[in-house]
């Protein structure tokens, strides 16, 4: 590909966010006017927390739902065990895995999240993810998650488990057309 | 200018529902395919899963899953054809499952591996997560690609694309 002849996708990259300090614990998409050009939206963002723990869980919650309508699963493997669990009629879906402060320095975690048909107004949402994270203790995930509303998304909150995330952890939000 | 990433064609299931969702004439102009599903089963269980056919075939097939229910995993060779699980009518209501398929050098004269993530969700212990690995032990190159409920009816509003990946 020579250059000045750029490639070009119909999965686009809508906004990213690039922490800088170590007082943010929440990054928020709004995607209400993203309805018109993209059917599914996917979420790929690279992680550590100040939590003084291996890991730290990420959460996502859509359109300032509050409310105990969302419900999550998960398969996880650590190298030795498999298991898996899950939460029902909670206030968040448990969406990814960051790394925290207690593993070594310059190490973050990874995840793709995956939300189809978002502005459906037929259906509930569901979300897909798969997460790893190489610290202290190694974890792989596939999570789901529902958000029991069938009110299109106009909003994405990403938060990290009861600590902020460190300078260097990047949130990205994709558009897909369809 | 080339897009590495492009929709073929989208399918809504209507009022109804329908047995399977079938893409014919696949155009042979890109490196791999990728086929992303929100359906939802009317089948009186909390999860469906689908059966993959290529080119009309259902022969030649083998596949390996991971698989939990929200407690109990699981790992299987028993469903060659397995592509991906997703809510059925036992689930919450609403509620449509969540599959990537991913199939590379869909044109390539060797065999045609598969890959499928897939999850289903309930607000309920049982919901259901896959990782499949198949293979086509097939030489021709896809020109279609099928999708049948492995018992029961796709309902509507259930939406499949399928989407070219180019690599040059």
């Amino acid at each position: 590909m020579s250059a000045g002849n750029p490639r070009y996708s119909d999965m686009e990259l809508i906004a990213s966010t690039i922490v800088s300090n170590t007082s943010t614990n929440t990054v928020i998409f709004n995607v209400s006017s993203l309805s018109s050009s993209y059917k599914h939206l996917q979420i790929r963002s690279t992680g550590r927390s100040t939590q003084a723990l291996s890991d730290s869980i990420q959460w996502i919650r859509f359109n300032g739902d509050t409310g105990a309508n969302y419900s999550y699963h998960w398969l996880t493997g650590n190298g030795t065990t498999v298991s898996s669990n899950g939460g029902t009629s909670t206030t968040l879906i448990r969406a990814g895995t960051d790394i925290g402060s207690t593993s070594s320095g310059s190490i973050f975690g990874a995840n793709i999240i995956d939300i189809l048909d978002p502005f459906s107004s037929t259906k509930n949402k569901t979300v897909r993810s798969l997460s790893g994270a190489i610290g202290a203790t190694s974890q792989i995930f596939l999570l789901s998650g529902s958000w029991m509303s069938t009110a299109a998304v106009t909003s994405i909150y990403i938060y990290v488990n009861n600590e902020n995330w460190v300078p260097g952890t990047r949130i990205s939000l994709y558009g897909i057309k369809g | 200018m080339p897009y590495a990433m492009v929709p073929i064609y989208t399918q809504t299931v209507g009022a109804g529902g329908i047995a399977s969702i079938t893409f014919n004439n696949i155009p042979s102009t890109y490196t791999d395919l990728k086929l992303m599903a929100s359906p939802r089963d009317a089948s009186a269980l909390i999860g469906n899963f689908f059966n993959i056919s290529f080119n009309g075939s259902s022969a030649n097939f083998s596949a390996r899953f991971l698989n939990s229910d929200g407690s109990t995993l699981g790992s299987s060779a028993a469903y060659n054809r397995i592509a991906g699980e997703y809510s059925a009518a036992n689930s919450t209501a609403n509620t449509f499952g969540n599959i990537e398929i991913y199939i590379p050098n869909y044109t390539s004269s060797n065999f045609k591996p598969y890959i499928a993530d897939s999850v289903s969700e309930n607000n309920a212990t049982t919901a259901y997560s896959d990782i499949t690995a198949g293979l086509w032990s097939n030489a021709a190159a896809i020109n279609s690609i099928t999708l049948a409920a492995n018992s029961g009816t796709i309902v509507q509003y259930s939406t499949f694309t399928l989407y070219g990946i180019k690599n040059a």
